[in-house]
């Protein structure tokens, strides 16, 4: 009697062990794989949206921020930008607890590309930086090829997070015109620092070995004790040449466009979240 | 013996050269003497400076078994003295009197010049105390007064070579001028050949005549004021040691030929201007009206024994207290000096990228 009651309860030890490894190896997996591109406008192929979930999924796992890729062919009357705020808030993703995020959307109601960012990501993508994004996808779009347009966005992103937040980024409201300078230390700025510093004090060591350890030899003084009385003096022109350049007119890359090279220009979403993006480009 | 000292005319005291007053002063009666009336209450120094003036150097003492040590006689308490082969005047062992070994600087080893010491001992203790207090980073317990004391007046010699000299420099330049005319920007750049003749003069590049381990020292704490500079007299040693050299003038000809080309290279360059950049080809230096001047001049030396068991060296010029030698380093106050600017660096970076960059 005894040995049965046993049995049953080692049974059911394992059947709540299972459970539980199940569900913590489940779980995450399924969550992993939660689907990052929404294509309500039936733009792409399962394989186009296979390789936009990849790259999407790795840039999600890498930097800890949320890269969603929407298509619509309907706005509800919204804007891109506007459709875009409400699908994030909406969904869940700004209390999802990672720290920002971005959405690029291709928006055949109102035949306009475009993206908003939020959190950190506002850091990231700058208006210059926005503006290359949607030169990136602007050519594809235009040919109606909507997954490499999105891809080539998606990619163009993906070099921006790989760059860094740019050393003059800041934040411009546009509603109430407050300016707000982003402030950051990479690690290698950490880094860098370290090293001059060790520098600094390490040369000044060595200059103090150096004068308290070594004899400095004296030097014959010309100025004080020798004179030169000049002779003869000539001076021929032996040959002549010119050389020609074109000077560049071209700005450097990322200087110009709108706001200056380091503005984000953002807004307040009806819903009260900060967005960055939303300029938006026509197709 | 040709080993002397020099008499007080009043009270037969010793007389030392007193750097303070530049003259000559009795030890015990404090009277002082100028050159002239030395040299007429001391004439049998003049006599023997004159006797042995022909004589080689070190034959005026005897040589010792090994011929590296000479022993004269003390002419005040007759007590043996034993020196060197390059010591010209020290102090007797036995009755601390000053003596000049006369034999050592006549004839051809008598200098032609001597630059008398400007700074006495008292002097010297006081800036060499003053030196190392100055110097933050040697360990404070380091020197102590009573070794300083035991610095030594050292009259070392030296070869001063003067000459006149022909040169002529031959190069190339280039002129460059940048214009813009629309989007161009034209360089333009003219080639110049060079030549400059020039008659150069040369004074008192100072050459140490003794071969010693401090040799190094000695040196560094040239320039000395050549203008301060006394016809050479026996007497100017009295209170001090002195050395004789054992480098000749043959020696040292190709060196100082060697810097004479380099300096007039230099100084004919020097006078070509107008030009972006100029680039040497060819130079040619004669040198011509060589004077060579044998004088002694004034150091002060210190052998020190550190407390961390090592022994220092150190110089002083006797003439405008300029002192060279190797200090230890005290390791705590330097790495206290390490961090002194770690810290702050590193804190005003860190700052400066968060804030500005």
């Amino acid at each position: 009697m005894v040995g049965r009651r046993k049995s049953t309860y080692k049974i059911k030890l394992m059947f709540v062990f299972w459970t539980a490894a199940l569900w913590m190896f489940v779980m995450p997996l399924a969550a992993g794989a939660e689907s990052i591109v929404f294509d309500e406008a039936e733009l792409f192929s399962s394989e186009e949206k296979t390789e936009l979930e990849e790259l999407g999924q790795k840039l999600e796992k890498e930097y800890k921020m949320n890269f969603l890729m929407l298509t619509i062919d309907d706005a509800h009357g919204m804007s891109s930008a506007q459709f875009a705020e409400e699908f994030y808030e909406k969904e869940g993703y700004d209390t999802n607890g990672r720290s920002g995020g971005i959405v690029l959307i291709i928006d055949m109601d109102n035949r306009q590309m475009n993206l908003i960012t939020t959190g950190s990501m506002i850091y990231y993508i700058t208006d210059a930086r926005e503006e290359r994004i949607y030169d990136a996808g602007e050519d594809y779009v235009r040919e109606k090829e909507y997954a490499d347009a999105m891809y080539a966005m998606l990619r163009q992103v993906q070099t921006y997070m790989e760059k860094g937040i740019p050393d003059n980024q800041y934040t411009y409201d546009t509603e109430t015109g407050k300016i707000v300078y982003h402030r950051s230390l990479t690690s290698m700025d950490v880094l860098m620092a370290f090293a001059a510093a060790f520098l600094c004090a390490g040369g000044a060591c060595f200059v103090l070995y150096r004068k308290y350890s070594v004899v400095k030899e004296y030097e014959y003084q010309i100025n004080q004790n020798a004179e030169i009385n000049l002779t003869g003096r000539e001076d021929r022109l032996v040959r002549q040449f010119v050389t020609q350049r074109k000077i560049p007119r071209n700005p450097p890359p990322d200087s110009g466009g709108i706001g200056g090279g380091g503005r984000t220009s953002t807004h307040t979403s009806s819903g009260g979240r900060t967005y960055g993006g939303g300029h938006g480009r026509g197709f | 013996m040709a080993a002397v000292t020099f008499k007080c005319p009043n009270c037969g005291g010793d007389i030392k050269f007193d750097p303070a007053s530049q003259k000559y002063k009795c030890e015990y009666c404090t009277s002082l003497f100028t050159q002239e009336e030395l040299e007429a209450s001391n004439p049998q120094t003049r006599k023997k400076e004159e006797d042995t003036s022909g004589s080689e150097p070190g034959v005026s003492g005897e040589r010792d078994a090994h011929g590296t040590a000479v022993v004269y006689s003390c002419p005040d308490c007759g007590a043996e003295i034993v020196t060197d082969e390059t010591t010209a005047a020290t102090f007797c062992y036995y009755c601390h009197n000053p003596v000049v070994l006369q034999g050592k600087l006549s004839g051809e080893y008598k200098p032609d010049l001597v630059i008398p010491f400007a700074v006495d001992k008292k002097e010297a203790v006081d800036s060499f105390l003053k030196y190392v207090r100055s110097k933050k980073f040697v360990p404070a317990d380091f020197f102590c007064k009573e070794q300083i004391e035991k610095i030594s007046g050292i009259y070392f010699p030296f070869w001063m070579y003067s000459c006149q000299a022909d040169g002529t420099w031959k190069g190339t330049g280039n002129q460059i001028r940048v214009y813009r005319m629309g989007d161009i920007e034209y360089t333009e750049t003219k080639v110049f050949d060079i030549q400059r003749s020039a008659d150069l003069t040369f004074k008192n590049l100072m050459r140490d005549a003794l071969d010693k381990e401090n040799r190094q020292l000695v040196e560094a704490v040239q320039p000395f004021r050549v203008e301060g500079a006394k016809n050479f007299s026996m007497g100017y040693l009295s209170g001090f040691q002195a050395e004789k050299r054992n480098i000749e003038k043959q020696d040292l000809i190709a060196g100082l030929k060697q810097e004479i080309q380099e300096h007039a290279a230099q100084m004919m360059k020097a006078s070509v201007n107008g030009y972006a950049s100029a680039s040497t080809l060819s130079q040619d230096v004669w040198m011509h009206e060589e004077d060579w001047k044998y004088l002694l001049l004034p150091v002060w030396v210190l052998t020190y024994k550190g407390m961390d068991g090592r022994m220092y060296y150190y110089a002083m010029n006797g003439q405008t207290k300029k002192i060279c030698g190797v200090l230890p380093v005290d390791k705590k106050r330097v790495v206290t000096l390490f961090f002194g600017i770690f810290v702050p660096v590193l804190v005003l970076l860190l700052l400066g990228g968060y804030f500005l960059w």
